[in-house]
């Protein structure tokens, strides 16, 4: 009684959490940077290193699980 | 959205600390709202459940329930998925009723109901009106399913690998993506249902203010229906992430 096929399902979910999981960490990179900015009073910069460094460790992610996936034939 | 103007020390329960943060009554309720419902079906039901013969009509809909449920974390988890089976079927029971709670013209009610609940009353016209919305719209309660998913998929990980499976997150070229995943999993589940819920919400509310005819009817079938999608994505993802620890390549 699925509501969509598993292997459509599992794609859908793989995808959508991948593009989100880039958001999350270049957010996460932002809001270190912010912070650390703040402490060691170098503003902007670290702040607009970590979140580029935030999208390069969400891109990476991203190639490698599909590489990965393609290999095991999962998410 | 809840957790905003309504903190448990605000009823005089007691007083925030540094530790634990401010408390947000509005979603302690309002969640405890959803597990009486959710128990009180429950209970309904199995009082009333005929094991021979068709059942009634509340049997039909909760079998219909724990057959989706069912199929989906067998898919996902394999022929061990009887373990975690309680644990998705709580998350996405637990998620549909507080996506379902707040699908309703609370707005309006605040607007046109005489006496409705007020916070800061004494403020006058800047008195807010005590909010009804899904408690999946506070990101504590979101982020408190995420880190229970996240436990149970690395607790499953050791019960099924032992110390393999720390090899397998802190040893292989994947270990970067995979420690980095014990962040960014939790996160994108927590963060994904807040908001999308949230907007909901936030749709529904301008339109009840603009055009209070028909129109919010539709966004509420709307927020139904994402409601269920919402539910079946955080429950799907979390047997995804248990069925990839518990596989047997690892």
């Amino acid at each position: 009684m699925a509501l969509i096929p598993k292997e459509t399902a599992d794609q859908l979910a793989g995808a959508g959490e991948s593009v989100l999981a880039i958001g999350v960490l270049v957010g996460l990179g932002a809001w270190g940077g912010f912070w650390l900015d703040g402490q060691l009073h170098t503003a902007p910069w670290l702040a607009i290193v970590l979140s580029l460094l935030g999208m390069c460790l969400g891109l990476w992610r991203m190639v490698a699980k599909a590489m990965a996936s393609d290999k095991q034939g999962k998410v | 959205m809840l957790g905003k103007n309504l903190f448990l020390y605000q009823l005089g329960v007691g007083t925030p600390t540094d530790m634990i943060g401010t408390i947000h009554a509005d979603t302690i309720g309002l969640s405890a709202i959803c597990m009486v419902g959710i128990l009180g079906v429950g209970s309904l039901v199995a009082s009333s459940m005929k094991v021979d013969g068709p059942g009634g009509k509340m049997q039909a809909i909760v079998e219909s329930i724990y057959l989706f449920v069912d199929d989906l974390a067998h898919g996902q988890i394999g022929a061990h998925y009887k373990p975690f089976f309680p644990l998705i079927a709580a998350i996405f029971i637990f998620v549909l009723t507080g996506n379902f709670l707040g699908v309703g013209p609370y707005k309006l009610f605040e607007e046109i109901i005489p006496g409705w609940p007020k916070l800061n009353a004494e403020t006058g016209p800047h008195a807010e009106a005590f909010e009804i919305a899904s408690p999946t719209t506070d990101f504590n309660v979101t982020l408190g399913l995420a880190l229970v998913a996240l436990i149970v998929y690395l607790g499953s990980g050791f019960w099924k690998h032992g110390g393999h499976y720390a090899k397998t997150l802190f040893l292989t070229p994947m270990a970067p993506i995979e420690v980095m995943d014990m962040v960014v999993r939790p996160s994108t589940l927590a963060l994904r249902l807040m908001v999308v819920i949230t907007a909901d919400e936030l749709m529904r509310g301008a339109f009840l203010l603009m055009c209070p005819i028909l129109v919010p009817t539709a966004i509420m079938g709307f927020e139904l229906f994402i409601g269920v999608i919402q539910a079946f994505v955080f429950a799907l993802l979390t047997s995804i992430y248990i069925g990839l620890t518990v596989a047997e390549h690892h």
